[in-house]
């Protein structure tokens, strides 16, 4: 299924980036999440695609959420999680990165959930593990299990997948260090939605291949979707030039953008959000009238994903 | 006395390559008359069909002693640079301790002694590479060091890059700098540029060195002194080079065969083996690096060999050290470079050769003119070394003899192969393999 990967040699792959996936595959994997969405809501808590198989997470970085989201994907599946949380860095235990992946193989798992903050782990761990390797986000790189379910959320909304070809797609805020941005206006790209960069130029990448805008009215009225990141105040304070009052006059979703925008338009947000700074309380309040529906898509999406890696095949 | 026969090959005479014999020994290298024989003690290399010219001598190596000898020890640096054809390396300063004094730089060079190739061990400009204060540079000199540089970081502080040129001047010592702004390369990764963007990673931009060769060479256009800019790998820099020529601003410069041959999105795999600093470039401007290369505006291709051990390279791509090894693969390296993009089916012999002849002058002329200015180091000469090429061979790690197997290179095709190194006299690699262990024993 991944591209990134052409030298394993085993029946099963992995699930790495957006990049390395084709629209065939999304478009498998959305469907897939959308059939257990629909039977989930029918009533059934009892899928066996996973029973016999033990997950791992090995997260080099705090998460709730998306650790929460792959547990219950596995659970509702009927495998087993575990955790292998690392509170610092091996490097100072003089272990390689290696060397711990290669314990989780050895402990007999069937897969491993990678997050990491550098970019590229789940990349490396792949490579060095015959198991299938599922990134929960890498650094500021990808995060591509957000974005099925954020598919999965907009092909709801819009009817299907393919409403969404020819729609605007704002990505507004911290978009260079977005790992949700990335993948999502990936996805998105593969359906023939255009992505529009808008933030000041500590948070767009300087890319020549999307569009840039410099303040949120510029575009607001023209886009189909707004996706909203939070901005990491932490990240940006230390060592840039940004000003938060400025940030806000110009990027801010607040209730005065909010009604320029179209009817049908879609705010959406990776969460959790920053009120009074990426968006407004009235705006935050739209948001989160369409959270639990991304986290619950998230969920069949990880499910969908599980079960393309793992389903079918002898658990250990 | 030693004394080697060299027999059919090509042998480099000024720019050219002609057939004859080579003899060399201890203390000379000559023709031998036609008719005569080696004596029963000579050993004897057929160079039939292969190229013979001076070894090779390299400007920027990193032996990791004192201090890191889990990354390279003085023997595996040894045999990776005879595997390389070197008969002489500089080792750089950023060692644990760092060679910022006479006490540590004597030690550490009596560590190289008994070894068959020669190391000359550099010292730092400031003390404990921090760029603040100048080492006592001129107690160093007395004792014998002549090649200063902080490689590994730059020097930040125009002023004090300055009085070191001044200094370098005064006692006719080389100042080598590490070209990179330090503030722009903070936390960086990679080159900046599509790649990066499309990976999320950090990236640092060519005007990171750009803006410090520009600085460099316009202090020493006011000094005089004696500088030479180390790995430069950023298209800008090329115009600032030739622009310094034109004013005759004194400078020499090198270039890296890594950065002749491999671009930066081999990142795209996020294989730590390609994390090097200064970062892998684009193919553009990679291809920008050998069009000056063939201009004749490097002085010289320097390894910068960067030994880790493997466990340290086994970490994410943000933590895991920058540095690739380069000594054993430096020629078929950037021979495979300058061979790349040729495809001219008739002329492509001569321009072999002709790729060859300047392989020579920047792996082993220059290195040796540079040198030659500062110290008259005596194994340098009566060194040769064979190289053929002809095979086009794939990469493995277990070909490998540095400690460290950071190469980028492992599992690519490569052209060319050093086939014997001769260093005065003595037989140390025959047909690729090491001659009577190579002088290790």
């Amino acid at each position: 299924m991944n591209g990134d990967n052409t030298s394993k040699s085993k029946v099963m792959e992995d699930f790495l980036s957006i990049s390395g996936l084709t629209k065939k595959d999304l478009v498998g994997l959305v469907d897939e999440a959308t059939n257990y969405q629909k039977r989930f809501r029918k009533g059934e808590r009892c899928f066996d695609e996973l029973r016999s198989h033990s997950v791992v997470s090995l997260f080099y970085e705090n998460s709730t959420r998306t650790r929460m989201s792959f547990e219950r994907a596995t659970k509702l599946l009927g495998g087993e999680f575990a955790y292998f949380d690392i509170a610092s860095s091996s490097v100072a235990k003089g272990e390689s990165l290696r060397d711990t992946a290669i314990v989780l193989e050895a402990l007999g798992f069937s897969a491993v959930v990678v997050r990491h903050y550098s970019e590229g782990v789940p990349q490396q761990v792949a490579r060095w593990l015959e198991i299938p390797v599922l990134n929960a986000g890498d650094g500021c790189h990808e995060h591509p299990s957000q974005a099925v379910g954020d598919l999965v959320t907009l092909a709801e909304r819009f009817g299907s997948l393919e409403a969404l070809k020819g729609m605007k797609v704002a990505f507004v805020g911290d978009v260079a260090h977005s790992r949700v941005a990335r993948s999502v206006s990936l996805a998105l790209s593969m359906f023939g939605a255009t992505s529009i960069f808008v933030g000041p130029p500590e948070m767009i990448p300087a890319v020549t291949s999307v569009e840039i805008a410099r303040n949120l009215d510029e575009v607001v009225a023209d886009v189909d979707i707004a996706y909203m990141l939070r901005v990491q105040q932490e990240r940006l304070l230390v060592r840039e030039t940004l000003d938060v009052s400025s940030y806000i006059r110009r990027f801010q979703l607040n209730d005065l953008r909010a009604r320029r925008m179209k009817k049908e338009a879609v705010i959406m947000h990776p969460g959790p959000m920053n009120v009074g700074v990426e968006v407004d309380s009235t705006v935050s309040k739209a948001i989160d009238l369409l959270a639990p529906a991304q986290v619950r898509n998230g969920v069949f999406a990880r499910m969908s994903i599980l079960s393309r890696l793992l389903g079918g095949a002898q658990g250990v | 006395m030693s004394e080697t026969w060299i027999r059919g090959g090509k042998v480099l005479l000024g720019e050219r390559f002609e057939k004859r014999d080579l003899v060399v020994t201890d203390t000379s290298v000559y023709s031998p008359d036609k008719g005569a024989e080696p004596s029963s003690s000579a050993d004897v290399i057929d160079a039939s069909g292969l190229y013979v010219g001076p070894a090779f001598v390299d400007l920027h190596t990193h032996s990791r002693t004192p201090g890191k000898d889990g990354s390279e020890t003085p023997e595996s640096l040894a045999h990776a640079a005879v595997m390389g054809g070197y008969c002489s390396v500089v080792a750089m300063a950023n060692t644990d301790p760092p060679i910022d004094n006479v006490t540590v730089w004597e030690q550490t060079k009596k560590r190289f002694e008994q070894l068959p190739v020669e190391v000359i061990q550099a010292a730092s400009v400031t003390l404990g590479r921090k760029g603040e204060r100048l080492v006592d540079m001129v107690s160093l000199k007395e004792n014998g060091a002549v090649f200063f540089s902080d490689d590994g970081d730059v020097i930040s502080s125009a002023r004090v890059m300055k009085r070191a040129l001044e200094y370098s001047k005064e006692l006719n010592v080389l100042v080598a700098e590490h070209a990179q702004d330090a503030e722009l390369a903070f936390g960086a990764v990679m080159n900046e540029g599509e790649i990066s963007h499309l990976l999320g990673v950090q990236g640092v931009g060519e005007e990171a060195e750009t803006i410090v060769v520009a600085r460099d060479l316009e202090l020493n256009r006011v000094v005089g002194g004696n500088l030479h800019l180390m790995h430069l790998s950023a298209a800008g820099s090329l115009d600032l080079l030739r622009y310094a020529r034109s004013k005759g601003i004194s400078f020499s410069s090198e270039v890296t065969p890594h950065h002749l041959l491999i671009s930066d999105d081999e990142l795209a795999t996020f294989d730590t083996n390609y994390k090097v600093n200064p970062p892998l470039r684009s193919t553009k401007t990679r291809n920008r690096l050998k069009e000056a290369l063939r201009e004749g505006l490097f002085d010289v291709v320097a390894t910068d060999h960067a030994p880790h051990a493997k466990h340290l390279k086994e970490q994410s791509i943000k933590e895991a050290p920058f540095g690739i090894i380069g000594l054993q693969s430096a020629f078929t390296a950037t021979f495979t470079a300058l061979m790349e993009d040729i495809d001219l089916d008739g002329e492509k012999e001569s321009y072999r050769e002709r790729a060859l002849a300047s392989i020579f002058q920047m792996m082993a002329i220059h290195p040796r003119k540079i040198l030659s200015r500062f110290t008259s180091a005596e194994t340098i000469s009566n060194s040769y070394v064979v190289v053929d090429p002809g095979p086009e061979t794939s990469q493995k790690e277990s070909d490998l003899v540095s400690l460290s197997k950071n190469s980028p290179y492992i599992g690519r095709n490569l052209s060319g192969q050093v086939a014997s190194l001769i260093i005065k006299g003595k037989v140390l690699l025959k047909d690729g393999e090491l001659y009577k262990e190579g002088g290790f024993s």
